[in-house]
């Protein structure tokens, strides 16, 4: 992977993405959980990144109250609940939880998304 | 009446009167006289008659033809009229020898179902009676005797989704296992869906008990039933499928959740498609799931030989879902007890591992800086020893 111009988080995403679609050796089974656990890093990174930048001392929080605080530094409720649903179900995947299954390859990608558009958005806002 | 009946009646009287004559002269005479004229007489009643005769036979005919054609079913029909309630007789008796083999046959089944279910109710107060066919031609149907807290009751009304399939499972295993059939196996289809954490070990008992005779071929879309029969050490092979893009599909084995996460952590470690800076982001990820999985055996097993309901430890166990408090219910067995946690750690299994226990906290979120194989082999040795001591 190339990866010259990407932040921290964006590589991490994009490493996620791969994991999913790509055909990495050695993964075969384990990869949904791999993914969910690079998406999720690649999210907290990202806001760790924007609040350092925007409200210096936010990124000490916790992410939950993080995302909580997104909406109204970004002025994009609808994007910072999309991210919190994302994080939410990308921190139930990192987690072991007795019944649940690993994330299918389409929520994986639904949830890539989410947090694309979160590192995206808190790029542009940071370097403009 | 024949026309010519009254001249041959007064031509044979007069001819008839002769027998007075005394004298022969006398009577050849009379007969001389009378008789061409008679002869004539009674030759054209002869001829009248045999015209009467034809005219009858005609007009008679056709009843005659049909009266031939159903006096033999008329015969038949008085005959067999009499053997008829005997035919009644048999008739019942058929119908209830076929009920009762029906029923001979069946009974096997009926009684495998109830105890079947008696497996999988626990403890549901819905009791099984009798299981029994009923309907006759092309209706037919099973009725199932229910009884809610001893009282009759219709299943359908009365039972839960989960006690439904559990129904359902209790009347199919028995139908599918039966001798007759051909097939040596049994495959079903999510069986666990709606059942609560008991009844699953239920089903897995009496999954195990049709297993001794045929193969048993689960599908299900959850861990509960491997679960259960990780726990109650039903020999089963478990294997994992993920499907990629285009239903590319991956089988794998699968041991238990602890030893899954483990060799997953491994294999991030080992394998070459994965850059070491990704590894180190991964592997702590799984390294604490596995510490999870662990804890919540052992606060499992504990609890249930304590004699807590499944449900409760299950509920317990959702609501802590997180490696803080869930080693906290396993060396404190107290989820509050947060604050406790690293030194009843590090009295009970060493300083290392509290060294394993952070780490796999923090570097499930952060990449982790120290040698990320030697934090996946100090995680196992915790897990073994968390596991070991609670056995």
């Amino acid at each position: 992977m190339s990866g010259d111009s990407l932040s921290p988080a964006g590589e991490l995403l994009q490493f996620a993405r791969t994991l999913v679609d790509g055909d990495t050796p050695g993964t075969s089974g384990l990869w949904p959980r791999a993914s969910a656990l690079l998406a999720r890093q690649s999210l907290e990174v990202a806001l760790r990144t924007f609040w350092a930048k925007q409200a210096f001392g936010t990124e000490e929080c916790s992410t939950r109250a993080q995302l909580l605080c997104l909406g109204r530094y970004l002025s994009d409720e609808p994007l910072a609940r999309r991210a919190h649903q994302a994080w939410a179900a990308l921190s139930r995947a990192c987690h072991h939880h007795p019944y649940d299954l690993s994330p299918t390859r389409e929520e994986l990608l639904a949830w890539c998304d989410a947090v694309s558009e979160v590192v995206e958005r808190t790029e542009r806002a940071v370097w403009g | 009446m024949l026309e010519a009946l009254t001249r041959v009646r007064s031509l044979w009287a007069a001819w008839t009167s002769g027998r007075k004559l005394d004298l022969a002269e006398a009577l050849a005479a009379h007969m001389e006289t009378h008789v061409l004229e008679l002869d004539e007489a009674v030759a054209a009643l002869v001829d009248e008659a045999a015209v009467e005769l034809a005219r009858r036979e005609d007009v008679w005919r056709p009843f005659q033809l049909r009266l031939a054609e159903w006096l033999p079913g008329a015969r038949t029909a008085v005959d067999g009229a009499t053997r008829i309630p005997a035919i009644k007789k048999a008739e019942e008796w058929w119908k209830g020898a076929i009920q009762a083999v029906r029923d001979d046959r069946f009974r096997p089944i009926a009684d495998r179902a109830m105890a079947v279910w008696k497996q999988l109710r626990l403890q549901s107060n819905v009791d099984l009676g009798a299981v029994e066919l009923g309907g006759t031609g092309t209706s037919r149907r099973v009725t199932l005797k229910v009884t809610v807290d001893g009282k009759p009751a219709e299943a359908l009304g009365v039972m839960s989704q989960g006690e439904l399939h559990s129904l359902a499972l209790s009347l199919f295993l028995p139908r599918a296992t039966l001798a007759e059939s051909p097939f040596r196996f049994v495959s079903v289809d999510d069986p666990v869906q709606s059942m609560d954490p008991a009844r699953v070990e239920g089903l897995a008992r009496a999954l195990e008990d049709t297993a001794k005779t045929r193969q048993v071929i689960v599908f299900t879309h959850d861990d509960r039933l491997p679960d259960a029969v990780r726990r109650l050490g039903i020999p089963a092979r478990v294997v994992g499928v993920t499907r990629r893009a285009e239903s590319h599909v991956e089988v794998r084995a699968i041991t238990d959740p602890v030893r899954g996460y483990l060799d997953d952590a491994f294999a991030v470690v080992k394998t070459d498609g994965l850059p070491p800076s990704v590894a180190a982001r991964v592997a702590p990820g799984f390294c604490r799931s596995a510490l999870e999985a662990a804890c919540m055996d052992v606060i499992r097993r504990a609890r249930l030989k304590k004699g807590h309901r499944h449900d409760d430890i299950e509920a317990l166990l959702a609501d802590n879902a997180r490696l803080y408090p869930l080693m906290a219910l396993t060396l404190c067995d107290d989820a509050s007890k947060t604050g406790e946690v690293l030194s009843r750690l590090k009295g009970r299994f060493g300083p290392q591992a509290v060294d394993v226990f952070k780490a796999c906290n923090a570097g499930a979120h952060e990449s982790y800086e120290g040698d990320v194989l030697q934090l996946v082999r100090a995680t196992e040795t915790l897990t073994g020893q968390l596991l070991g001591g609670a056995s």
